[in-house]
């Protein structure tokens, strides 16, 4: 079977070499067909792009050869940008640096790599805006290792959906996008008119309130699904408090978190109590 | 939309069929990349069916997403 993805990067050499990280076989294992050089969008600040498909005929042979991969090559620096890109001199230590193969490993991300994966996004997000024909601005930017994807607009409501499960699906489907042109290891945050503020927000007053019912009422409590992300909200919000404790119970997507009494004995107790009576 | 998610756009095809209160999408893509589409526990099948619907809103129609080989 042969399995193919998009890669894109400086040049074949990185590309390459990225892809045979991603398929983990040896570079020499792999087909290619180059899609598209282009310059990037700002001209002197976004170093030439070049999209390559890259394949793998997946069968038992090179399952063998895994083993051959190198693991510890210094030797096949990509060196030589592809032709007429002359321009490499002020772009620097970054790549000698830090090769790109130990990107996975490390907590910061190339930044070429970044602004690489930054364009592609862009692009791709304002393909799906217009063809979901909504009214919606947004801007993208990096820290370093994420990039956050801020979306505003009149129909910004409509992207973040009942809560915030459509911004949920848009960052799940555009992971995807990135991991299928071989940007591995960055990260992405999805955040739609200050909405994961307001969430968290709202979360954090929810689990206060509920800890609050929950010593009154001297009995447990559940709340309602969330995600694993709004459950860590509230499992760290309670994670100090005197008196409750959390764990969640159940399975995604109907995992929800309990807050329950500290030293919760009441559940034996209560026969006891009734039978001494 | 789904074909940059996928090993062989080039066998990507949707149809729409039109109903009254609802489209429905049927997405057919190669045997190849159905987990592509579908990915680990139907992640980005969902995806996909809960982003078209945000987009159908506007429209006011239901939409369906099916996805077939």
């Amino acid at each position: 079977m042969r399995r193919n993805i998009e890669v894109s990067g400086k040049n074949l050499e990185e590309v390459l070499e990225r892809a045979s990280r991603y398929f983990e076989v040896a570079k020499e294992e792999l087909g290619y067909e180059i899609l598209a050089e282009t310059r990037g969008f700002l001209g002197i600040l976004s170093p030439k792009m070049i999209r390559v498909k890259v394949w793998m005929e997946d069968d038992e042979e090179n399952t063998a050869k895994k083993a051959s991969l190198p693991h510890e090559d210094n030797k096949g620096r990509p060196q030589a940008p592809v032709k007429k890109s002359n321009r490499q001199e002020p772009r620097r230590n970054a790549r000698q640096s830090q090769p790109g193969k130990e990107i996975r490993e490390q907590k910061e991300v190339n930044p070429e790599e970044l602004s690489m994966s930054r364009e592609e996004l862009r692009n791709f997000f304002e393909g799906l805006a217009t063809r979901m024909n909504l009214d919606v601005e947004f801007h993208i930017r990096d820290n370093g290792r994420k990039i956050l994807l801020d979306i505003d607009g009149k129909d910004a409501g409509i992207l973040i959906g009942k809560h915030g499960e459509t911004m949920e699906a848009i960052e799940t489907l555009l992971k995807t996008f990135l991991i299928k042109r071989g940007h591995f290891g960055i990260g992405l945050e999805v955040d739609i008119s200050g909405y994961r503020d307001r969430r968290i927000d709202t979360l954090t007053r929810l689990a206060k309130r509920m800890a609050d019912r929950v010593v009154e009422e001297n009995k447990r409590l559940k709340l309602e699904p969330m995600s694993a992300r709004e459950r860590r909200i509230i499992h760290t919000t309670l994670k100090n408090h005197a008196q409750v404790t959390t764990y969640s119970v159940g399975s995604d997507p109907e995992r929800r978190v309990v807050i329950d009494l500290k030293n919760a004995r009441r559940r034996h107790k209560k026969p006891n109590r009734q039978r001494r009576k | 939309m789904v074909k940059a998610l996928v090993d062989n756009p080039e066998q990507v095809s949707v149809s729409e069929v039109e109903g009254e209160q609802s489209v429905i999408y049927e997405v057919r893509v190669a045997a190849d990349d159905m987990g592509k589409v579908i990915g680990k526990q139907g992640r980005i099948a969902r995806a996909i069916r809960t982003i078209v619907k945000a987009a159908c809103v506007k429209g006011g129609k239901k939409a369906v997403v099916e996805i077939l080989e």
